[in-house]
């Protein structure tokens, strides 16, 4: 697999599950290893990347803070779950758009 | 309105290192005129590698409380008050009382699937070190559970692995689940820790699987 393909799958994975209280725990695992993969993509790509390298490790950082094993699992980790959704969907549909367009040189 | 801030976590049993963390608990956000105060009493405390401060509303705690959290366990276990003002019910007051812990069966499937997911993605090409890491962080939030199951919660890291992996008769794999920590640490404090190779960790995460799956049959219905 890809890494890109295998970055794209990664945030399947989470945009695909039901979030409630249940799913918090492996959803919250998924959004971590989404962002990793994202990062890991990025910065060994030759790709250009639609979206600046800094911002993805902004997004990783948060969604590092979200999965941090010392948080609970409860309320605290909902607070931010819909910013971190709406980073990833950019983030999926910027990877999508680059899955169509081909592989152009990186710029960061 | 009361504010506290408790102070949990390896400062507050005293078996912290240089690598630990300090976690604070705050309830709810302090005013102004609390913050010099209480940033004076944390400049007191143990100089760790990072402090981790953890910000809860009291009916944030109330809802947690209903269901018997962990969290809350754990708090009402080792938490230490560093400060508190104003009227009103306390932290103590808040986990006093509380029922059992309600949440295990699920708890226990979120595990489970957290480690079918690393499998999964070490099948596929994914990091062995990232996912060790989440291997790590699933067996410790596995053994605080089982433990807690047991009848006798341990939060410490290392004592709460050993005595899960005793309650289940998995004594054996003690020491590789108290190894996985380093990938953990290797991830979250950005040590070398070397590159595992995907069969080990696809072996390890298997052990982990066998000691989650042990868990649920054993206390699955709690």
């Amino acid at each position: 697999m890809e890494q890109r393909d295998r970055a794209m799958r990664r945030i399947e994975q989470v945009l695909e599950m039901q979030v409630s209280p249940s799913s918090a725990y492996p959803i919250r695992a998924r959004l971590g290893r989404a962002m990793h993969e994202v990062i890991r993509w990025a910065e060994a790509s030759d790709e250009e990347l639609p979206l600046e390298l800094t911002w993805l490790q902004a997004v990783r950082g948060r969604a590092e803070w979200i999965v941090q094993p010392s948080e609970p699992f409860d309320v605290r980790w909902q607070r931010e779950w819909d910013a971190a959704l709406a980073d990833l969907q950019i983030i999926y549909n910027a990877l999508t758009e680059r899955s169509d367009a081909g592989t152009p040189r990186v710029t960061r | 309105m009361r504010s506290e801030v408790w102070l949990y976590g390896s400062v507050a049993r005293g078996t912290y290192t240089a690598m630990s963390d300090l976690d604070l608990l705050v309830v709810p956000n302090l005013g102004p005129e609390e913050r010099p105060e209480v940033a004076a009493l944390i400049r007191g405390l143990p100089q760790v590698s990072r402090t981790s401060i953890t910000v809860y509303s009291w009916q944030q705690l109330a809802t947690m409380a209903a269901y018997g959290s962990l969290f809350l366990v754990h708090l009402g276990a080792e938490a230490r008050i560093l400060y508190g003002e104003g009227v009103g019910d306390g932290l103590a007051d808040v986990v006093a009382g509380m029922p059992q812990y309600s949440r295990a069966g699920h708890d226990l499937w979120g595990f489970m699937q957290a480690l079918t997911d690393v499998e999964e993605s070490l099948l596929g090409g994914g990091d062995p070190n990232y996912e060790l890491g989440v291997v790590a962080t699933v067996v410790r939030h596995c053994s605080i559970l089982t433990t807690y199951l047991g009848g006798s919660p341990v939060f410490d890291r290392e004592r709460s692995i050993a005595n899960a992996f005793a309650l289940v008769g998995q004594e054996e794999s003690v020491p590789m689940a108290l190894e996985l920590h380093k990938f953990r640490m290797a991830r979250l404090k950005r040590t070398n820790v070397g590159n595992a190779s995907p069969e080990s960790a696809l072996k390890r995460t298997r052990t982990a699987m066998d000691f989650v799956g042990e868990v649920e049959t054993r206390y699955g219905a709690a």
